[in-house]
């Protein structure tokens, strides 16, 4: 859960001050760079418990391997078709779940407590359970996947359904509008919005879950699972590829995912203007 | 959400419709008993660890972890949102690293994590620390520099200096969006610990799930299930209140 909609960059360097923005982004390099030079540093003098530190040689070396052998690439394309099913599964049950917990106060009622009392469990809580039910195969990582992408989708639909202006409902029986043509041009259109900010959500916390699932599960392949072999096998450098990739990855995804919702959702900006 | 809904009974039969069927399905034998314990023996399971002081001792490790590791995330956190917030030379040296460790999920770095500081005590606690770090310092961060120009203009023609500004202008001010960071980065830091726990760990909930998993002991998964859903429940309901008491009467 450590990325979000308000990915960083754009924080800074807007208010670049007296400086001008390109020196301004150069200081940003200067951490990073120092860190990484004292990490070389302690590699070559073998602080730590020998294998806690690896040289940035041996960095490049394991990620051109990696790459060479198409292991990472193999690792990236696994995580990141779990997270594809587990995105349009959850998102398929996430919504049908928060629309009717919506527009039906029984299955609110009903359902609801049950919904509520699950979500505090932390999704990875449930791995040792599965386990035992499912064995450690592709099934329970694809489960664990689905029910990320699914919950913060029941809420947003929800949400987003129980916030419809009441007006535009109104208009719609007024003009008697066919119940479905309703839902599906008036409700569910002004729940549009509410419903993406759940699914942008539900991208940040399927990737997430995938992760861990993969590094809890401790087998097949995944850029999780190749994080937590590197780990096992007490190998520092594959371990930091995997992390430098998992972040990557999450960035593009919160990104594009981002650049997408904004052209989705440009005659919002318009309506409200008006 | 605002829609008044209280029906106690019509709420109970959701969990009661579950809780029955879970009992037959046991009673009928629908599933062998290694694959789903009855009801009935995931609470003597829970009476068992309660009584013999085991569930507590498991408790309490995974609390004093959290509450070290929470308070020492949440500190350096808010040091460094404020001095993200109060210096744009701070920022502009930390704000890329910051932002760049800050899309790596916490559960990706407990591998790492447990090659730097080996599988004991101070790995958890810095797990916990990250975890809470980054949604307290973002809190922070905005907190204080969402703050309306209007008031700052006002401090500085009153010459206040930098405690006063903080004390009475920035603290106040930033006070609900902090709580709320306080908050997230509380619930964040339980779900990162049961993590850790579940991955390595000699004592604690996560560790008693992860054994119980090993010995097919469903009881004891189940129970920790429900242990580590009314811990995390709790939590964040108690911070809800303190934050309700704490911002009373503030209209933001």
């Amino acid at each position: 859960m450590s990325f979000s909609a308000q990915a960083g960059p754009a924080l800074s360097g807007s208010h670049a001050g007296f400086a001008t923005p390109r020196l301004h982004r150069l200081k940003g390099l200067v951490l990073p760079i120092a860190l990484l030079l004292l990490w070389d540093m302690l590699a070559r003098r073998h602080v730590g418990q020998g294998f806690a530190f690896v040289t940035l040689a041996q960095l490049s070396d394991a990620f051109a391997g990696a790459i060479a052998s198409g292991d990472l690439l193999a690792n990236i394309v696994a995580s990141l078709r779990r997270v594809a099913i587990g995105l349009v599964c959850g998102g398929v049950l996430g919504i049908a779940l928060g629309t009717a917990m919506a527009l039906s106060r029984t299955v609110d009622r009903v359902v609801g407590p049950l919904f509520h009392s699950i979500r505090q469990v932390p999704t990875l809580g449930w791995i040792p359970l599965l386990g035992l039910w499912f064995g450690y195969g592709e099934f329970p990582k694809l489960l664990i996947v689905t029910k990320a992408a699914m919950f913060p989708l029941v809420l947003s639909t929800y949400e987003g359904l129980r916030n419809v202006r009441q007006a535009d409902v109104e208009v719609g029986r007024v003009l008697t509008l066919d119940p479905w043509v309703l839902f599906w041009r008036v409700r569910l259109r002004a729940a549009a919005p509410m419903i993406l900010t759940g699914v942008q959500q539900a991208l940040a916390f399927a990737w997430i879950a995938c992760i861990g699932t993969e590094i809890l599960f401790g087998s097949g392949i995944g850029i999780g699972a190749m994080i937590e072999t590197g780990q096992v096998e007490g190998n520092m450098a594959t371990v930091l590829l995997g992390v430098i990739f998992v972040g990557l990855i999450a960035f593009a995804l919160t990104t594009a995912f981002n650049r997408f919702t904004a052209r989705q959702l440009r005659w919002r900006d318009t309506e409200d203007r008006a | 959400m605002t829609r008044a809904r209280f029906d106690p009974l019509l709420s109970l039969v959701g969990l009661l419709a579950l809780l029955l069927a879970w009992w037959t399905a046991t009673r009928l034998g629908v599933f062998p008993r290694q694959v789903l314990a009855p009801p009935e023996s995931v609470w003597r399971a829970f009476v068992q660890g309660a009584g013999s002081g085991e569930l507590g001792a498991h408790i309490l490790a995974s609390l004093g972890r959290l509450g070290t590791g929470y308070a020492a995330g949440a500190l350096v956190g808010a040091a460094f949102g404020l001095a993200m917030a109060l210096s744009r030379e701070f920022e502009a040296y930390t704000s890329g690293l910051f932002h760049a460790v800050r899309q790596v999920p916490t559960i990706a770095f407990i591998p790492m994590l447990v090659l730097v500081f080996g599988v004991e005590e101070t790995f958890k606690i810095v797990v916990v620390a990250k975890a809470s770090f980054y949604p307290v310092a973002l809190a922070v961060f905005t907190g204080i520099r969402g703050i309306s120009a209007k008031y700052l203009d006002v401090a500085a023609v009153y010459t206040l200096s930098l405690a006063q500004r903080l004390r009475l202008l920035m603290l106040p001010a930033a006070l609900p969006p902090v709580l709320t960071g306080l908050r997230l980065g509380l619930s964040r830091a339980w779900v990162a610990l049961v993590a850790a726990e579940l991955l390595v760990a000699d004592e604690g909930i996560g560790q008693m799930m992860e054994m119980g998993r090993q010995m097919f002991r469903l009881d004891i998964v189940l129970m920790g299930v429900v242990v580590i859903g009314t811990i995390g429940f709790l939590l964040d309901h108690g911070f809800k209140l303190l934050e309700r008491r704490l911002t009373k009467g503030m209209s933001a």
